[in-house]
C-alpha cells in the first residue's frame, strides 16, 4: 500500500499527467489508497483523504465509496473533520442516496451547537441537500434560528429557509412571520436573505403575496436608504451601495406591484428616484437601472414613468458595451407589443445594431426591426433589411427572409415594389425561403396583370444569370411558360427593351432541365413551361416536340409521365392543344397562411368563384402538385383539393368550354374522376325580432381564418334606416369588419344589407361573437344585442 | 436562480465546478465540455451572455481562466456579471494576486487559511446571494480566529 500523499502532491501529479490514460492511472492508484485508509479505524489523516476524494470527484470520477466516511466524519467532535465531512456531504450525497438519512441526527445536534461555525456548517448542508423529510423534521429549528440574536446565523438560516420552502411548500406559512420581522434588520446579509425568502414565499402562494403587500412601504424605505446614503465602505461596489441587494429588492417590488394599483402607486416615486439618481457609467449602475426598468414595465406604473423607462433602454442602446446593448434589445422586444410608439423612437439605433458584430445582438436587432415595421417606414426599413439579408449569418437567413415576406405582404406600397422585393429576396437567399413562397409569389404575379410583362422580363434575366436558387427558378419557369409571348414581343414600358428570340428562351429552359443543380420539382416546372410555350411561339414547335419526347424515357417517374402525356397531346390531340395550354385565370387567395383580415392594401383580390385551377400553386407537396398540374391541363377538373370558398350564398359556375368536354373524355380515360359538386355555405338565423332578421354564414378561409357574412332583411311595412352592426369577439381573436353594402333596409324585404367580417383565430379558442344591431325605424331608435356561440362550418 | 458555476481554463480543463441543481455525474462532463466549447469559441467583441438550451450562460474571461455561470431566464444578467467580478475580487483580496492554480491548489482542510474554491458550498448558497461586499465578509474573520474556508465561502455566499 503506497503511503498517502498530501493533497497538493496529488493535485500536482494529476496535473502533470500528459494523457487521459495517465491521469486515470494516477487517480485509480490514489483512490485505492484512500479506500484502504478508510477501512482502517481511527486515522489522523482522515480529513486529508476525504479532501482528496472530493477533488477527484470534482474532476468527474466516481467517489461513492466516500459517502459513509462523510457520515462518520460529520459525527466527529473535531471541527476540521466535521467541516470536510459536511463538504463531502454536500458534494456526494443527495436525496437519492440512503446515506443522507443518516446525517439527519447529526445536523439536528449541530444546529444547537455552541459554536456558530458548526451551526453554520449544518445550516449550509441542510440548505444544499436537505430532502423533504429532513426539512420537515428540522423546520422548527430553523425557525428558532431565524430569531436568534447572531446575525451570522440569521443570514444562513434565512437561506436555509428558502430551500425548505422550495422543497416543502406548506412550510412557507411557518416562516412568514419570522421573515417579516427580519426586514427590520440592519445587517445587509440578513436583509438580503430575508428579501430572498419573502420573494420565494410570494411566488409560491397568492395569499402570502397579499399579506406581504403591506411591507411595500418598508421596502421602499430600505431602498431609499441605499440609494441616498453616502459612501459606505462596508457595502460599496464600484460606487453603488450594495447593488445586489438593490436588485433583489426591486425584483421583490416587481412581484408585489404586479396587477395591484395601490402597491404600484407607493413605488412610483422610488422608482423614478432610482432611475434618475443611479450612476450609469459603471456596469453595476446599469444592472440596477436594468432591474428598475423591468420593474417599471411590469407593474401598473404611470405613463411618465414608462416613458422614462423606455428612454433608459434607448440610452442603453447607444452604450459602447455590447452586453448592455444586448439586454436593452431583449427588453425592448418584450415591450414592443404594448408600448409600440415609444420603441419606434429608437428605430434608427435598432436598425444600426443590425450591423453589429455579435450574433446575439444581430438576432435581437432583426426581431425588433421586424416588429417595428409599419406602413409609414416600410420603404426605408425594407432597404435596411434587404442589406442585412445579403450579409447576415446563415442561421438567421430563414428567419429574415420570412420576416421580410410578411412585412412586404402587409405593408407593400405598390405591387411593383412588392414583386421587386420578393425577387430581390429570392436572388439573395433563395435557398432559405419556405416552400410556400413559390405558390404565393405565383399567385401574386397573376393578380397583377399590368405587370406581367415587366415581371417576366426581370425573371428571365435572373434565370440567365443564376439557376441555382430553386424557388427563383421555379417561379421564373412558370412565368416564362405563361407569359412567354410577352417576353418575345420585346417591348415593355417598365424596363429597357431587350430582344429575346425564341431560341434563347428555349435554351434557357433546356439548361434548367438538364442542369444537375435542378431539383425534380424544378424540372417539372421547366418541362411544363416548355410545353406551354408551344402554343405561344410559332417557329420552334418541333424543337419543343423533340425536347418533350426525350423525357418520355426519363428515369424520374413524374417527368416521364408528364412527357408521355405531352407527347400524346402533340400526336393525338393536337387540335386541343391550344385550348388546353391557354392562359390560366387569376388564382384566388385562399391558401393557408394568409390571414384575410390583415391586409390593408388595395390589391385586386378578384374573388373568382368556381372553376378554380388552384391545384397547381396551392399545394405544398410537389408530387401532388405535379399530378394536379396534369389534371389541370386536361381542363376543367372540378375536384377541389381545398375547401372551395363560396362567396355569399350564390356560386356562379363559369360556362365550361368545349375543351373540357373533350377533356371529359380524357378524364374518363384516366378512370372517371368525378367533379364533386360545390357546396354552398350554410346559413343560420341568429336574430329575429321586430321584423328584422339577421342571418349568418361562414366560410373557412384557412386554418385560422374565417369569413363571416351577415345578411339583414326587413320584413316590416316601414323602411329602416341607419342600420349598423357592431361586433365583438374574444380577446385572442382578431376581427376586421368590411364595409357594409348599405345602411337602409327597405320594407318588406325588397333588398338586403350584407356585411362581411373577417376573423382570425390563431389560438383556436372557442369562437363567439356578440353583435349589436342598431337602427332607426319610424323615427325611433332601436338597439339590440345578440350573442353567437357556434358558427356553422363545413 | 444560479444553476451552476464553472471555472475552466483555455484547454477546457475544469478547475472548479459547483452545481446547484442535481446533475448526474456522467452528464456533468458532457455538459461542461459543451458549455466550455460554447464560450471558448466566442470572439472578443461578442457579448458575454449566451443562450444555451433552456438557460443563459454568463461568462467572463480572466487571463487564461473562464468563469461561467449558468442562470435561469428570470435573472438579471448584468447583476450576475458583476457577481462574477465580485467573486474574483474576493479571491484576489484573500490570496493577494490569485491565479488559476490557486483555486485548486489550496484545498488543504484543517486549520489553515487556505480554502478557496473547494469550500464552495456556502458561496452560492443554493443559488442565492448573501453578503455584498468582499471586505465585509473578510472582516468577519479579523477577530483572531483561524481563517477557514467557510469564511471565504461567506464572501462568496454574497454571490447568489
Amino acid at each position: 500500500m503506497s503511503p498517502s500523499v498530501p493533497l497538493q502532491e496529488m493535485i500536482r501529479a494529476i496535473r502533470s499527467a500528459r494523457t487521459q490514460c495517465e491521469e486515470r492511472g494516477v487517480i485509480q492508484r490514489e483512490c485505492a489508497a484512500i479506500r484502504a485508509q478508510f477501512r482502517q479505524a481511527d486515522n489522523g489523516g482522515r480529513s486529508h483523504n476525504l479532501a482528496k476524494l472530493l477533488y477527484v470527484h470534482m474532476l468527474g470520477y466516481p467517489a461513492h465509496f466516500g459517502q459513509m466516511e462523510c457520515v462518520r466524519m460529520i459525527a466527529s467532535p473535531r471541527y476540521s473533520e466535521k467541516r470536510v465531512g459536511y463538504l463531502g456531504a454536500m458534494m456526494l450525497l443527495d436525496e437519492k442516496q440512503d446515506a443522507s438519512l443518516l446525517i439527519t441526527n447529526s445536523i439536528k445536534n449541530d444546529l444547537s451547537h455552541s459554536n456558530q461555525y458548526v451551526q453554520s456548517l449544518a445550516l449550509c448542508t441542510l440548505a444544499c441537500m436537505g430532502s423533504a423529510e429532513m426539512c420537515r423534521d428540522l423546520a422548527p429549528e430553523i425557525d428558532r434560528l431565524l430569531r436568534a440574536s447572531n446575525s451570522y446565523i440569521k443570514k444562513k438560516a434565512a437561506l436555509c429557509a428558502v430551500h425548505i420552502v422550495r422543497k416543502v411548500h406548506d412550510l412557507g406559512e411557518l416562516f412568514a412571520p419570522a421573515a417579516r420581522s427580519l426586514l427590520a434588520e440592519k445587517n445587509h446579509g440578513v436583509l438580503h436573505g430575508a428579501v430572498v425568502l419573502i420573494t420565494e414565499l410570494c411566488e409560491r402562494s397568492p395569499e402570502t403575496l397579499e399579506r406581504f403587500r403591506k411591507t411595500v412601504p418598508d421596502l421602499v424605505q430600505i431602498m431609499k436608504g441605499l440609494v441616498i446614503s453616502g459612501y459606505s465602505p462596508e457595502h460599496d461596489v464600484a460606487g453603488i451601495s450594495d447593488p445586489f441587494l438593490q436588485v433583489r429588492i426591486l425584483r421583490l417590488l416587481r412581484i408585489l406591484g404586479r396587477n395591484n394599483e395601490a402597491a404600484s402607486d407607493a413605488m412610483n416615486d422610488l422608482l423614478a428616484q432610482v432611475a434618475t439618481n443611479t450612476d450609469s457609467t459603471k456596469t453595476v449602475g446599469n444592472a440596477v437601472l436594468y432591474e428598475t426598468v423591468l420593474t417599471v414595465l411590469d407593474i401598473k406604473s404611470e405613463s411618465g414613468l414608462r416613458v422614462l423607462a423606455v428612454n433608459i433602454l434607448g440610452r442603453f442602446l447607444l452604450n459602447n458595451d455590447r452586453n448592455i446593448r444586448y439586454i436593452a434589445m431583449t427588453s425592448l422586444q418584450r415591450i414592443v407589443g404594448t408600448d409600440h410608439n415609444a420603441v419606434q423612437r429608437h428605430r434608427g439605433t435598432i436598425v444600426d445594431c443590425l450591423k453589429d458584430q455579435d450574433a446575439s445582438v444581430k438576432r435581437r436587432a432583426l426581431e425588433l426591426s421586424l416588429a417595428l415595421v409599419s406602413a409609414t417606414n416600410i420603404r426605408s426599413m425594407m432597404k435596411e433589411l434587404l442589406l442585412f439579408l445579403s450579409s447576415c449569418p446563415l442561421e438567421l437567413r430563414a428567419q429574415a427572409a420570412s420576416g421580410i415576406f410578411n412585412a412586404a405582404e402587409r405593408y407593400a406600397p405598390s405591387q411593383r415594389w412588392h414583386i421587386d422585393t420578393i425577387l430581390h429576396v429570392l436572388t439573395t437567399a433563395g435557398g432559405d425561403v419556405r416552400d410556400e413562397t413559390v405558390p404565393n409569389l405565383i399567385q401574386l404575379i397573376t393578380n397583377t396583370s399590368e405587370l406581367h410583362c415587366y415581371t417576366v422580363h426581370k425573371l428571365y434575366r435572373a434565370l440567365l444569370s443564376d439557376i441555382s436558387q430553386q424557388s427563383l427558378v421555379q417561379v421564373a419557369c412558370w412565368c416564362i411558360g405563361e407569359y412567354g409571348d410577352l417576353l418575345l414581343r420585346g417591348e415593355c414600358q417598365e424596363t429597357e427593351p431587350v430582344q429575346v428570340t425564341e431560341d434563347d428562351v428555349l435554351d434557357a429552359l433546356e439548361t434548367v432541365l438538364q442542369s444537375h443543380m435542378s431539383a425534380p420539382a424544378t424540372r417539372g416546372f421547366a418541362l411544363t413551361a416548355t410545353m406551354k410555350l408551344s402554343t405561344r411561339i410559332t417557329d420552334n414547335v418541333d424543337r419543343i416536340r423533340s425536347i418533350v419526347s426525350i423525357y418520355g424515357s426519363c428515369i424520374d417517374v413524374e417527368l416521364q409521365q408528364r412527357a408521355v402525356e405531352y407527347n400524346a397531346l402533340f400526336k393525338k390531340y393536337d387540335h386541343m392543344r391550344a385550348a388546353v395550354l391557354e392562359r390560366m385565370p387569376v388564382i384566388e387567395k385562399n391558401s393557408p397562411g394568409h390571414t384575410n383580415g390583415e391586409s390593408t392594401r388595395e390589391a385586386v383580390k378578384e374573388v373568382q368563384p368556381a372553376k378554380v385551377k388552384q391545384a397547381e400553386t396551392l399545394l405544398p407537396q410537389q408530387p401532388t402538385s405535379q399530378v394536379c398540374d396534369l389534371l389541370d391541363l386536361l381542363g376543367g377538373s372540378e375536384e377541389p383539393l381545398q375547401p372551395n370558398p363560396a362567396v355569399g350564398s350564390t356560386v356562379p359556375v363559369l360556362p365550361i368550354s368545349t375543351s373540357s368536354t373533350a377533356g371529359g373524355d380524357l378524364l374518363d380515360l384516366l378512370g372517371g374522376l368525378e367533379p364533386t359538386p360545390l357546396t354552398s355555405a350554410p346559413t343560420v338565423t341568429v336574430y329575429e325580432k321586430g321584423g328584422v332578421t339577421l342571418t349568418l354564414s361562414s366560410e373557412k378561409q384557412s386554418d385560422s381564418g374565417l369569413t363571416v357574412t351577415l345578411t339583414a332583411c326587413n320584413s316590416t311595412d316601414s323602411d329602416i334606416s341607419s342600420f349598423t352592426l357592431q361586433a365583438a369577439v374574444p380577446k385572442s381573436v382578431q376581427l376586421h369588419m368590411k364595409a357594409p353594402s348599405g345602411d337602409s333596409l327597405p320594407a318588406r324585404g325588397a333588398a338586403k344589407v350584407t356585411q362581411m367580417v373577417a376573423l382570425s383565430n390563431p389560438n383556436k379558442v372557442n369562437l363567439k361573437m356578440r353583435i349589436r344591431i342598431s337602427y332607426t325605424s319610424q323615427g325611433s331608435a332601436f338597439q339590440d344585442t345578440v350573442q353567437v356561440d357556434s358558427f356553422p362550418e363545413h | 436562480m444560479i444553476q451552476f458555476v464553472l471555472m475552466v481554463n483555455r484547454q477546457g480543463q475544469t478547475r472548479l465546478s459547483r452545481y446547484y441543481q442535481s446533475v448526474a455525474l456522467n452528464r456533468r462532463a458532457a455538459l461542461e465540455a459543451d458549455v466550455v466549447r460554447c464560450c471558448l469559441s466566442r470572439k472578443k467583441d461578442q457579448c458575454s451572455f449566451v443562450e444555451y438550451k433552456d438557460f443563459k450562460l454568463v461568462y467572463r474571461q480572466y487571463a487564461a481562466l473562464y468563469i461561467v455561470v449558468g442562470v435561469t431566464d428570470s435573472e438579471n444578467e448584468l447583476s450576475i456579471y458583476e457577481l462574477v467580478h465580485n467573486f474574483v475580487e474576493v479571491l484576489d483580496k484573500y490570496f493577494s494576486r490569485v491565479s488559476e492554480l490557486d483555486s485548486s491548489d489550496h484545498v488543504q482542510p484543517g486549520p489553515s487559511p487556505r480554502h478557496p474554491g473547494r469550500d464552495d458550498p456556502e458561496r452560492t448558497h443554493r443559488g442565492n446571494q448573501q453578503e455584498p461586499n468582499p471586505g465585509a465578509a473578510l472582516r468577519h474573520r479579523q477577530d483572531g480566529r483561524q481563517l477557514t474556508g467557510s469564511d471565504v465561502t461567506d464572501c462568496k455566499v454574497s454571490m447568489t
